[in-house]
């Protein structure tokens, strides 16, 4: 997966980097290794980038020469594909209670695919899903790694408001809603847990390359981790490896 | 200090953006269109990045306690001050107690109200631009209080008008430069972006603008990848949709085209039933 990426404009003042193939783990490493080290190497140069999955779009500073910083970042780019990553991993646990009061479509997905509303939380609850990016909404996690048997089409009329901290699947994805917001995606339950905060420098809990791990609770205890959070007193657990 | 009496259509309170959090998932927003909205602080010599309110068809009605100067800029509205008309694009002095409306725009869609040392409202994430779940308000409220920066400037003294360009609200043509998946198109759906013209939907807001297109236009959904303010795409159903300040930083469809900065201020003045037309650029 060292490939260079192909460079691009994307307007006036933007570039992308555009990497091919299929949505995978490694191609985001390198992604984010790229983006940490262009966001150092060209600080002067760079307004901010966003990095997604097989892309990362760089938003110029408005007296860049376009041209001049393409030519830049292609001669010092073949160096930096060669280098290693950073290798630290951060794991999430959220908690997410899949009562039907807000898993309000377990039981038609149920119905829809024959399988119990018990094995799908199972199913949701069991991989460890890697944050590619954030996007679509503030704080907003694209994850991957969704259980094939929970691939299901999205809703085919999208709903009007869908209530903050509902974990949802749609397509391949899954991901939590991390402000009140219309939407088409199938919604298994709730997190009590909030994942964006203005008042703090970096607002999103979530980075790209963080992992995420569900685990089901009761509404007894979404009610008093609700109350923790209020107090103050709760904190999400998390794991970290650094291989 | 201006109370609001009544909120007009869509009034906002907007900066020229909130940069840096793209990464986040945060909208860019900011004034839509960039150019009256600039003119306006530069008349009244603030500086570039004063909050202005954004005034959408039909203006609020404000009431000044205090006594200020004022520029409106933009869309041909017909701005009264104690029911008296008063001239746009030049710097209006406001006695205190004094109410100001209005009325509709003969052309364009959008207008702008500065007032000497910017409003003062809630910052966040460094930008005062108002956004639903960013900022508290998404909207001008009717009732609402705002306040003013105080103003270090002198008052600006003079009743020259500032010609405006008028092609910038009539213009039909807006530049385009290619976008990433243009060349998924077939080439007689690349003609027909060159000379069709496309009419501008209802269903346009600062998210984006959604344009009616005389014959069908299909290309294949992508992998969710960045897009930006002025980033064209094919949505399912073939219709074009031109994304605005409050669009979200990724998405999934097609970005055949992308607007010039210019050509996304001169859209942001187009209403339903105006028509658009592409003018390509090279890179």
């Amino acid at each position: 997966m060292k490939i260079l990426p192909k460079i691009e404009k994307f307007g006036e003042n933007a570039i992308l980097l555009m990497w091919k193939g299929t949505i995978n783990a490694a191609c985001n490493d390198e992604i984010i290794k790229i983006d940490k080290w262009m966001n150092t190497m060209f600080h002067k140069e760079i307004l901010e980038t966003v990095p997604s999955f097989l892309e990362i779009a760089i938003y110029l500073k408005p007296k860049v020469a376009i041209d001049v910083f393409v030519k830049q970042l292609q001669s010092s780019l073949q160096n930096v594909i060669k280098t290693e990553g950073i290798k630290k991993k951060i794991i999430y646990e959220i908690p997410v209670c899949y009562d039907e009061e807000f898993g309000i479509d377990l039981r038609e997905l149920s119905a829809l695919s024959g399988f119990s509303i018990k094995k799908i939380v199972q199913w949701h609850t069991k991989p460890v899903y890697r944050v590619y990016f954030l996007g679509f909404l503030p704080g907003f996690p694209y994850l991957g790694g969704l259980p094939k048997a929970l691939c299901f089409p999205r809703k085919k009329e999208p709903r009007e408001v869908i209530t903050k901290g509902s974990v949802g699947i749609g397509g391949s994805q899954t991901g939590i809603y991390t402000l009140d917001s219309p939407g088409g995606w199938n919604i298994l339950g709730r997190t009590p847990y909030y994942f964006f905060d203005v008042t703090k420098a970096i607002p999103s809990l979530f980075q790209a390359g963080d992992y995420v791990k569900f685990v089901s609770i009761t509404k007894t205890q979404f009610e008093n981790i609700t109350s923790q959070i209020k107090e103050g007193t709760y904190s999400l657990k998390r794991e970290i490896y650094n291989d | 200090m201006i109370e609001v009496l009544s909120s007009g259509l869509y009034t906002t309170i907007q900066d020229l953006g909130r940069y840096g959090y793209r990464k986040y998932g945060v909208p860019l927003s900011g004034v839509m269109d960039g150019y009256s909205a600039k003119l306006a602080n530069q008349l009244l010599g603030n500086t570039k990045n004063c909050a202005v309110l954004e005034i959408t068809l039909t203006g609020p009605v404000l009431k000044f306690k205090k006594a200020t100067q004022i520029v409106i800029t933009g869309a041909g509205f017909t701005p009264t001050l104690n029911y008296k008309e008063i001239f746009m694009n030049t710097p209006v002095e406001v006695p205190s107690t004094s109410i100001l409306s209005f009325g509709l725009p003969a052309y364009g869609f959008r207008g702008y109200l500065a007032v000497a040392g910017g409003f003062k409202t809630e910052n966040v994430l460094g930008s005062s631009s108002f956004y639903k779940g960013i900022t508290q308000e998404g909207l001008l409220q009717k009732g609402t209080v705002l306040e003013i920066n105080p103003s270090e400037r002198s008052k600006i003294k003079t009743n020259a008008l500032v010609s405006v360009k008028k092609t910038h609200f009539i213009e039909k043509n807006v530049e385009v430069q290619k976008g990433p998946e243009f060349d998924n198109l077939t080439k007689s759906e690349q003609r027909k972006l060159q000379e069709l013209q496309f009419t501008v939907t209802s269903k346009s807001n600062r998210m984006a603008y959604l344009l009616e297109c005389p014959s069908i236009l299909t290309v294949k959904e992508i992998i969710t990848a960045p897009v930006q303010p002025g980033t064209v795409q094919i949505t399912p159903s073939g219709k074009i949709m031109v994304l605005m300040r409050d669009a979200q930083t990724t998405g999934g469809y097609a970005r055949i085209l992308q607007l010039t900065e210019k050509s996304i201020n001169q859209l942001a003045q187009k209403r339903a039933g105006d028509k658009v037309g592409f003018l390509f650029l090279e890179y």
